[in-house]
């Protein structure tokens, strides 16, 4: 651009220089171009959606009651047989397959397959296969093409004899000038016939001429920069396709999975039928110990804790009611300690008088002056006051004893030996693991259905009575609290849960396992679809949970397809 | 350009042509139209015969002259196969030994004259 501002308002022949060099640029931009095409014209999404069938001859074939699937490794098929409606491998069938006229039966493999041997099955081309199937669930008779490519052709003859027929001329110049690969020398060419167009340029006489030559050298090259993007395109022959054995993600979004790995991987499917279920809303809940079983262990007065003789109970420990779990020194402090020293003293400066008169009692009644119950008085007055004296001391050693409220075992402590802890700190919550509750928000009116259920964190389902709902709302929100029935050994007290409680309201859909669903990318639900024997789409869904295994498909999944229930997650991870 | 215009048209036209595999509807014959390659193939069965109808991509009758064919019958647990040869016109039939019964299943391989596959596959209701 700099160049033709400058020449603006220059020479004629600094006018022509210019031009040549505009031309020059344009040829060597003209080839940059088609290399840029090259790449981008290696457009994979024709290519991998075949490449299953490139790698290894396959056969794939579906009937309402079977899919077989062949591969063909030299002469010998290997056939995978499943029942279509969920994909289980069907084993002990007797399969049969009829090539070119001659029918062989297939021997069963250890691992399930079936496999046929024919020197007719490698012959090129395609070959129709009747194949028969009697199993379990009816017999079944299937016919496929079996294609076997034919041996590799020499490479030249892919690239020759492709010419558009619209422009004869140009397409020989851009064959003439495009078949030597561009390289160092085509660039020197390049710039020497660059060179020699401005030479011409600059000369008066020449001018036209190298006008003409310039132009038709421009439209050439360019030509010949486009005809090189388009090469690679029609090549047949697919370019490498590594073991076609693997599953892969195909462009249009779509899963091949052969069939090894879906037995691998244990794909198993469901025929979607619409059932009638009803709705359930899903409601946050914990897991809470039942009131009535179990409880909480806590100080009165607060002091330092001792341990009983058993030692500190330990988390899981089950007891028995009543028994000693911990025991509290109560504090005294420095003023109340000076209180009891002064009443010791004080109960102990009586209790010497006592005795004092008691001595003197007894000496007036040896000598039959005095009474017999005087003695016995001072006697009963000087036992209270030892008594007394006991209590008062014994205030700064008898400490509190802790015990179980219920049956149970330990579920939290909060406590060691020593330490000291203030009233009605909880020192140890005592479960019964049998008997446990949950207890669930719900901002809406309270479902009413019965049949609730609540998934855990880690999938387990659990069977919920419901106990009781609130009259009172807290934080905005109706209380439900539910008994589960037989809790799971692992289920804790805390423990967040996902309650499904029936709505009462019944709607017609579709019902799958929740394993069915997964997430996409974008977090969307989605299943799979089990489109062709090894091909799996994706289908966006709308779902609503009917209990904690079950989900209801509002849209996306019409009746009679055929939706992985097991394995979809490992499916939704190959790339 | 025009490379990539084909390939995207080719693109585009796979899934059609996935979709196209497989549809089948009624014939002008009253039997099942396939789709098959290079056109569509009506098979019809009576109780003595069975045939397939050939025409081309616009439903025009090909005349099934030079063309073999061999249906092979599951009924009952046996497999019976017959031999199908031009019968005239469009026609490409074999004789039945006794008429289908429901859940009969019947698959056809045949071959035109000009080298096409055709494959159907047929269940009795």
């Amino acid at each position: 651009m700099t160049f033709l501002k400058n020449d603006a308002h220059g020479r004629p022949r600094g006018r022509a220089a210019g031009l040549a060099m505009l031309i020059l640029a344009t040829c060597f931009a003209a080839p940059a171009r088609a290399g840029g095409g090259d790449d981008h014209s290696h457009g994979p999404a024709p290519a991998s959606s075949t490449a299953a069938a490139q790698g290894t001859p396959r056969v794939s074939i579906q009937s309402d009651l079977y899919q077989v699937v062949g591969t063909l490794k030299g002469d010998r098929l290997t056939l995978y047989v499943d029942r279509s409606e969920d994909n289980e491998p069907v084993t002990g069938a007797t399969v049969s397959v009829t090539v070119e006229g001659e029918a062989m039966p297939a021997a069963p493999n250890d691992d399930g397959t079936y496999a046929v041997s024919s020197p007719h099955l490698a012959e090129p081309g395609s070959n129709d296969l009747v194949i028969q199937v009697a199993g379990p669930d009816g017999e079944d008779l299937l016919i496929a093409a079996l294609v076997v490519a034919e041996p590799a052709r020499p490479v030249a003859e892919a690239g020759a004899g492709h010419v558009h027929p619209g422009m004869p001329f140009l397409a020989h110049l851009k064959e003439w000038l495009g078949q030597p690969e561009p390289g160092r020398a085509w660039a020197l060419a390049v710039f020497a016939v660059g060179l020699a167009v401005g030479l011409a340029l600059r000369s008066r006489r020449m001018r036209p001429a190298a006008f003409v030559a310039g132009a038709v050298l421009v439209v050439a090259l360019t030509g010949t920069a486009f005809a090189h993007g388009g090469e690679d395109h029609d090549h047949d022959a697919p370019t490498a396709t590594p073991g076609s054995n693997t599953p892969q993600r195909l462009p249009d979004g779509s899963v091949f999975v052969p069939k090894p790995s879906q037995r691998i991987l244990e794909v198993r499917t469901t025929t979607a039928k619409p059932t009638e279920v009803e709705g359930a809303t899903r409601l946050i809940g914990k897991v809470i110990p039942d009131p009535n079983r179990g409880g909480l262990v806590q100080s009165i007065g607060g002091g330092r804790v001792i341990a009983p003789e058993a030692g500190m109970p330990r988390l899981g420990q089950a007891v028995r009611k009543g028994e000693v779990l911990a025991r509290v020194e109560r504090p005294i402090i420095q003023a109340d300690q000076a209180i009891v020293v002064e009443k010791v003293g004080e109960i102990e400066q009586q209790i010497g008088l006592a005795e004092a008169k008691l001595a003197r009692a007894r000496k007036l009644v040896a000598s039959g002056a005095g009474t017999a119950i005087s003695v016995s008085d001072l006697e009963i007055e000087l036992e209270g006051m030892r008594r007394r004296r006991a209590a008062v001391s014994d205030i700064r050693t008898t400490p509190e004893t802790l015990t179980a409220p219920a049956d149970g075992v330990i579920a939290s402590t909060r406590v060691v030996a020593g330490q000291v802890v203030q009233p009605q700190d909880v020192l140890f919550q005592v479960v019964h693991p049998g008997s446990l509750w949950v207890e669930a928000l719900s901002f809406e009116d309270a479902p009413t259905g019965t049949g609730t259920t609540a998934l855990t964190v880690d999938g387990a389902t659990l069977r919920l009575e419901p106990k009781g709902v609130s009259r009172a709302l807290q934080q905005q929100a109706t209380v439900l609290q539910f008994a589960v029935v037989d809790p799971p050994d692992n289920l804790r007290v805390g423990q967040p849960v996902t309650v499904l409680a029936a709505t009462g309201t019944s709607a017609t859909g579709i019902v799958l396992p929740r394993n069915a669903v997964v997430r996409g990318t974008g977090g969307e639900a989605m299943v799979w679809r089990h489109a062709a024997p090894e091909r799996f789409e994706p289908r966006q869904v709308r779902v609503e949970p009917v209990d904690a295994t079950r989900v209801v498909v509002r849209a996306g999944v019409k009746e009679g397809e055929r939706v992985v229930v097991r394995g979809a997650d490992l499916i939704n991870q190959i790339r | 350009m025009k490379p990539s215009i084909l390939a995207l048209a080719l693109v585009l036209a796979l899934p059609v042509a996935a979709n196209a595999q497989g549809h089948s509807h009624k014939g002008p014959n009253g039997g099942e139209l396939v789709d098959v390659a290079g056109g569509h193939a009506e098979f019809v069965d009576t109780p003595t015969e069975i045939a397939l109808h050939l025409s081309d991509e616009d439903g025009k009758p090909v005349p099934a002259k030079g063309a073999t064919g061999k249906a092979t019958i599951l009924s009952g647990g046996k497999t019976e196969t017959v031999d199908l040869a031009p019968a005239g016109g469009a026609k490409l039939a074999g004789a039945l030994t006794k008429p289908l019964a429901s859940g009969d299943k019947v698959v056809v391989s045949a071959r035109t004259a000009d080298g096409r596959k055709i494959q159907v596959r047929h269940v009795e209701r």
